[in-house]
């Protein structure tokens, strides 16, 4: 898991770490994870008040147009080791752009969930405006 | 409670990041704490001094970790896309509410759809055919987060090893 994740770390320029602090709120911050033992070195900086515990990392990007985006995020825990700070990875969760026909994926398994969650609470499933939303659109670009 | 007046305290620099950024990584709490962190479009209500984002209920575990935890954190850090000149990081931790009822008008978020249909002009192809819109419609089942920040941080540069300045709202 390390190496696969380092190498996807590699492809980003940095990546955003969020800890706890000290009142159980998350707190987020770019960092640069150094793979090290058992984890990867990250610098938390003071102002942060981090508390070992529970910790997540992600990676994103989109270019310039909102557009080839990818993400991904990393559950796992944060830990003081000889005076520095180290998170170790426990689960990768792929987000847009990773996986084999990425956007295909997301969509069928996103209506299968939007389904799952009207069927949970037996709401109909909504209308969406479309011809509201080509108006809007219409604007957007025509003014 | 709610101070709508803190973005009159800010400087202009961390209300153009408000303004123009395309993306705020977003932070909630999962079911055994564990912050997760996704980039969402937000929304910045200066008139009420908070912020909207939504999700689809299509992705709707960040509905579910604000019901259970309202803690939030949104960080702006990636300026890509915008015209901004080396602009500040900022850093909001509050708390966000998520109501279980499905926004689907549009109208609400008329200037909003615009910023976003302009800054990611593929987006306009959308639904346009009825194949695509039985494809997307899940993702137009939006659910609004509120978000009411009780702590601003922001550093020049971007630069976030440095000691930042800081605004502390009620709770924060």
């Amino acid at each position: 898991m390390a190496d696969d994740l380092t190498r996807l770390l590699g492809s980003f320029g940095s990546a955003v770490i969020t800890v706890l602090d000290g009142d159980g709120r998350p707190v987020s911050a770019r960092c640069d994870p150094a793979p090290g033992v058992g984890g990867f070195v990250v610098d938390l900086p003071a102002w942060m008040g981090a508390v070992e515990g529970r910790a997540g990392l992600m990676c994103h990007y989109h270019d310039a147009r909102l557009w080839h985006q990818r993400s991904f995020v990393v559950r796992g825990r944060v830990e003081r080791s000889f005076g520095r700070w180290v998170f170790i990875p426990e689960q990768t969760i792929p987000g847009m752009g990773y996986g084999r026909f990425p956007l295909l994926r997301m969509m069928i398994r996103g209506r299968r969930r939007a389904a799952r969650y009207l069927q949970a609470r037996r709401l109909p499933r909504p209308e969406v405006p479309w011809d509201q939303m080509r108006a809007i659109k219409r604007e957007a670009f025509h003014g | 409670m709610l101070d709508p007046a803190w973005p009159d305290r800010c400087p202009p620099e961390v209300l153009a990041v408000f303004a123009e950024f395309r993306t705020a990584e977003t932070t909630t709490l999962a079911a055994d704490g564990t912050p997760v962190t996704w980039p969402l479009f937000p929304m910045f209500r200066r008139d009420r001094g908070m912020f909207q984002l939504t999700t689809s209920i299509g992705l709707p575990d960040k509905a579910f970790n604000i019901r259970r935890d309202p803690r939030v954190a949104l960080l702006f850090s990636n300026p890509v896309g915008t015209a901004l000149v080396d602009p500040p990081a900022v850093l909001i931790q509050g708390v966000a509410s998520c109501p279980d009822e499905l926004a689907t008008d549009f109208e609400p978020f008329r200037e909003d759809f615009i910023r976003l249909t302009r800054a990611q002009p593929i987006s306009r192809f959308y639904g346009l055919d009825p194949l695509s819109r039985r494809l997307v419609a899940w993702y137009f089942y939006r659910l609004v987060i509120d978000v009411v920040p009780q702590r601003v941080r922001w550093w020049p540069h971007g630069d976030m090893t440095a000691e930042p300045h800081e605004m502390v709202l009620h709770g924060g």
